[in-house]
């Protein structure tokens, strides 16, 4: 959602990469030297490789049928340096939640959802983008009137709000929220690649392409999609953090994934009557959250300044 | 050329970029001198160094870059000027006289701007330092720390000597206040392309206003105004009055360029520098913006350094002719002389590659290969490898610059007597 | 002037559509929605019969087509049906909304002061101060303050400023003006890392034209080079956004009104979707989504007063 207005100054100014081509070898020596790439990929890597084997990681179970009353808001073991009375609770880093659950594990398995919805959503919402705005861009005309017009109403909305429109409507489940978001977020991408290939269309070889006799769809998918993967790239792992937001703050709302089911932003909305008494609960929910979304933000970032070519130069 | 009255004169100037990949030296060593009411062109490839030769005078080289060596005397009176010249060649001989281990300490002062080379100065042996400190040039620093050492004995009657007032003209010792004082109003410049280089968001009348309140002290309006439609008046701007209310892009490309004009010779600058003027315009209007400059130059009596790609637009325009190569000039001549007579055979291939009228050829002649990387520093002449008259010693030695018959300097082997007696 | 108008007013006509498409996603969302509003309001053994007759009379048993003109035709008298909730049972969802509006107008209007006041100066200092130590911490917050979830950050701020410090209130109104710091705060963070970020590329950006290169070879002053016509053209980008800067804002106040507690619109909207009061719920998002049309439009035309180069005619 905020990220929409970030994304106008770091991808609306793209210029495609003229002249050479570099190889993509070229491309990730350059990348593993930028330290936002590789701060950000390590981050995502460690949180996809929990999350995948968080069935088989030797943690608690998150969500447990019984409750027990003596393991209710149990402060990590390492708190007792800020004072906390820590007699009992071993083997909770992160302590425990109100109805004595694992935070540790919650927050691991919180990863799984926030990570499959995002990931998903950011699938749906390119395919639906990219098609469209390649569809506009390409034929121009009418089609491009109609097409660019419905992108500019859904650009100018913030996607947060109609993801809460659309989650509320369809009531609050895991498939809704992908749904949700997928709708709500398409109209970047098909931004960006209605530009793209209004841009990449003027060129040279598309015109040559079609001196040869190449058919439209072909020439969309041969030469102007492979054209635009760069800058597609990084808003897809832009748009997977925006994702993940949004999930969270729809879920901390109460229209996202439905307890008992661990999510993020449900957590931290629990934690708030606990913050004085137990900081725990939100406390970490929310560090893996922010550490997360900034992974994603990250590999986007240093992606676009590996593979912008206007970055490259007068740097002392 | 004797008894002109030289306005700016640039002395082994050298203009490096520092970048992570490398030094890039994009001015290496540039001498010439621009007289009173005269026209130089400076003509060269695109790269070759002639905008930044521009920018260097102004003190404007961007970013990464800075100037490491060399002089920039301007309107510097005639007597200082001999004064000068007596006490840098008595500073060579001081220098020649003097023990390695002083030559070592001088060479860390060769350019007082140079930081690098202090710490390297210690380790040299006498044919780097030569390399260094070619015979031929008077290190600033070297005269410097020369006339530190003897201001005491020099007469008093000699103020120019005693006070060290000696590089007080050169415009790199000037602070930046007193180079923004110069800045638009002793020296101004006209830049490529007035699409870009005019601010998008104020009107003409604000641009033209700022600048003449900046340097006359014209605050009031009425004042301002009138002026600024005389200097609009003066750029042959038919209508001042409504092109005054208009924005950059409300103008044309032509109209753009006199506006341009017209801001740097707002204050009736003593040099005016025009850096490419009529390449982004159209051609019909490039001949009227040329003859524009010309007259305007008769007319106030400035001089004009005209840099261009173009060898049609110097030769109608300039009374001398600079060739850059590389970062170099490789030679320099009065117009007719160099069209005549070209001596350097990168000159002679830039003639030769410009087609002449009524003459037809099956294929336009080239000067093979490409510009050099700049990163690379250069033993010998930079032209080497493109020379078709190159011989061995040619990739060893840096060429000095020779005086070949009055006014027209070379720096080619050919015309050193390096290379031996049997290529001329 | 007469061409401002006549820019003025097409901008106004074209955000016509953007409203009418507004209208018909709410509606349309909500006439979709699988749950039945009609069974909350009832009690468990209601009728068959109970449930048709309210049925009628909120209209829910007419085609598609009719339901949506009624609803616009209501709309546009100002009427945006009552509410279902129990609470609020057959209140005009439009005097809920007019008693809700002021406290949001005054959470996003603060955000907003501190976002800009914050973002724009910060963005000059960074980019003045390009590749120094003091950029790159700048750029380093602008990362953090960013990526963090307006939730989040409104949780980690109550925690240190009320559950600490216990210099503000945790939530509500009751604090006077001290109460709408910590949400105000919250709302406008993230936005004013992102008004960093923008106008420290844009003042880069800037700076590497040639006609601030052209000034300097005037002998223009460096403060008047960069202050006057660098900051005016670099503004330029920054006020293109504040169009979308009001949606983030307005899709902001939801999760922050409803962190603190604020009684806005925010907080009526998530009250509304967990009690499926649905009319509520539709009133609401139109009223949002109007600040967002009309934030862009106050953004087309602030640009067209600062930037000349905008096509008035």
């Amino acid at each position: 959602m905020r990220l929409r207005k970030g994304l106008n100054d770091r991808l609306l100014g793209w210029k495609m990469a003229g002249g050479a081509r570099e190889t993509i070898a070229d491309m990730i020596q350059r990348g593993s030297r930028n330290k936002m790439v590789v701060i950000g990929l390590s981050v995502i890597v460690v949180m996809v490789a929990l999350a995948v084997f968080a069935p088989v990681l030797p943690i608690a179970d998150p969500t447990p049928s019984e409750i027990h009353p003596e393991d209710q808001t149990l402060p990590p073991h390492w708190f007792r340096f800020f004072g906390y009375n820590v007699s009992k609770g071993d083997g909770h880093i992160f302590g425990t939640d109100e109805l004595g659950r694992d935070v540790f594990s919650r927050v691991i398995w919180g990863a799984r959802v926030s990570l499959l919805v995002a990931t998903l959503a950011v699938f749906f919402s390119l395919v639906i983008g990219v098609l469209l705005g390649l569809t506009a861009g390409y034929f121009g005309g009418k089609v491009d009137y109609i097409i660019a017009s419905t992108i500019d109403l859904f650009w100018t909305f913030p996607a947060f709000l109609l993801a809460l429109a659309f989650a509320a409507a369809l009531g609050p489940s895991l498939n809704n929220v992908i749904l949700a978001i997928s709708i709500s977020y398409w109209a970047g991408f098909a931004r960006l690649m209605r530009g793209q290939a209004l841009a990449v269309r003027e060129r040279l070889f598309v015109e040559a392409s079609r001196a040869l006799g190449a058919k439209n769809i072909r020439i969309m998918f041969t030469h102007v999609l492979p054209n635009c993967l760069a800058p597609l790239i990084v808003w897809a792992s832009i748009g997977v953090a925006d994702a993940i937001t949004i999930e969270s703050s729809l879920s901390f709302l109460g229209v996202g994934t439905q307890p008992p089911t661990p999510s993020w932003g449900y957590m931290l909305y629990r934690g708030i009557p606990y913050l004085e008494e137990a900081p725990w609960m939100a406390t970490f929910t929310g560090l893996v959250l922010l550490l997360t979304i900034l992974g994603f933000n990250l590999l986007g970032d240093g992606l676009r300044d590996v593979l912008d070519p206007r970055m490259k130069g007068l740097r002392r | 050329m004797p008894g002109r009255k030289p306005l700016l004169e640039i002395v082994g100037l050298r203009t490096q970029f520092f970048l992570h990949e490398g030094v890039v030296t994009a001015l290496d060593g540039i001498d010439f001198t621009v007289y009173e009411k005269e026209s130089v062109g400076i003509v060269g490839e695109t790269g070759c160094g002639k905008s930044m030769t521009a920018f260097s005078i102004l003190r404007l080289v961007p970013g990464p870059g800075k100037i490491t060596a060399g002089n920039i005397f301007f309107m510097e009176p005639q007597d200082v000027r001999q004064r000068r010249m007596q006490l840098e060649i008595e500073a060579q001989e001081w220098y020649r006289r003097s023990s390695l281990v002083e030559k070592k300490k001088l060479v860390a002062l060769y350019d007082y701007r140079d930081t690098g080379r202090k710490k390297k100065a210690k380790k040299l042996t006498p044919a780097q330092i030569d390399k260094i400190v070619p015979p031929d040039r008077v290190p600033t620093g070297v005269t410097r720390y020369y006339l530190a050492q003897n201001a005491k004995t020099m007469p008093a009657s000699d103020k120019v000597g005693r006070a060290a007032a000696l590089f007080s003209f050169d415009l790199l010792t000037r602070t930046d206040d007193q180079m923004r004082s110069i800045r638009g109003k002793s020296i101004s410049m006209i830049f490529q392309d007035p699409a870009t280089a005019l601010d998008p968001v104020f009107t003409v009348a604000y641009q033209l206003g700022e600048v003449i309140s900046l340097h006359q002290g014209i605050y009031d309006r009425a004042v301002l105004d009138k002026k600024i439609e005389e200097v609009l008046k003066l750029v042959r701007i038919a209508a001042p009055v409504n092109v005054m209310k208009q924005y950059p892009h409300e103008l044309s490309g032509g109209m753009k360029q006199r506006v341009m004009i017209a801001l740097a010779l707002s204050c009736s600058p003593s040099l005016l520098i025009a850096d490419e003027p009529t390449t982004a315009l159209d051609v019909t209007i490039q001949a009227q913006i040329l003859n524009l400059l010309r007259d305007l130059m008769r007319t106030t009596g400035s001089s004009m350094m005209l840099i261009t790609h173009n060898l049609g637009v110097v030769a109608e325009v300039c009374d001398r002719i600079c060739v850059m190569y590389a970062g170099r000039i490789v030679e320099e001549a009065e117009t007719f002389e160099l069209f005549a007579n070209p001596r350097h055979p990168y000159t002679a291939g830039l003639l030769a590659a410009f087609p002449k009228l009524g003459e037809r050829k099956d294929e336009l002649s080239v000067i093979r290969g490409t510009v050099p990387n700049l990163m690379r520093p250069f033993q010998g002449c930079a032209f080497v490898e493109r020379c078709e008259k190159a011989t061995e010693v040619c990739g060893e030695d840096m060429p000095r610059r020779v005086e070949i018959s009055p006014g027209h300097f070379v720096s080619c082997h050919l015309w050193t007597g390096k290379e031996g007696p049997n290529v001329r | 002037m007469a061409d401002l108008i006549s820019y003025v007013i097409r901008k106004i006509l074209l955000a016509i559509p953007v409203i009418l498409l507004a209208t018909f996603i709410v509606f349309l969302m909500l006439y979709l929605t699988p749950g039945d509003p009609i069974v909350n309001i009832l009690p468990p053994h209601a009728s068959p019969d109970d449930i048709q007759k309210l049925r009628e009379k909120y209209g829910f048993d007419q085609p598609f087509i009719v339901q949506y003109g009624k609803f616009l035709y209501r709309l546009a008298q100002g009427d945006l049906g009552q509410s279902v909730s129990r609470q609020t049972l057959n209140l005009d969802v439009s005097d809920l909304i007019i008693q809700r509006l002021p406290k949001t107008l005054e959470l996003m209007a603060i955000g907003l002061t501190i976002s800009y006041s914050l973002g724009i100066p910060l963005g000059v200092y960074s980019a003045l101060k390009q590749n120094s130590w003091k950029d790159r911490s700048v750029m380093v917050f602008t990362l953090v303050a960013y990526a963090m979830p307006s939730f989040w950050l409104g949780i980690l701020l109550m925690l240190l400023f009320a559950v600490y410090l216990g210099w503000l209130p945790i939530e509500g109104t009751v604090g006077g003006f001290k109460s709408i710091i910590l949400p105000a705060m919250t709302l406008g963070l993230g936005n004013a890392a992102l008004t960093t970020r923008m106008m420290r590329s844009s003042m880069l950006e800037v700076q590497r034209q040639d006609y601030i290169t052209q000034l300097r070879s005037r002998g223009l002053p460096e403060s008047e080079v960069i202050f006057k016509h660098a900051l005016k053209n670099a503004m330029l980008p920054v006020i293109t956004v504040i169009g979308l800067d009001i949606g983030w804002f307005v899709a902001g106040a939801v999760v922050v009104e409803t962190v603190f507690s604020w009684p806005g619109l925010g907080l009526l909207v998530t009250n509304s979707i967990t009690n499926y009061d649905y009319p509520t719920v539709q009133g609401c998002i139109l009223v949002l989504a109007m600040f967002v049309v009309l934030g862009n439009l106050v953004a087309d035309i602030l640009y067209a007063f600062v930037d000349p180069r905008v096509r008035l005619g």
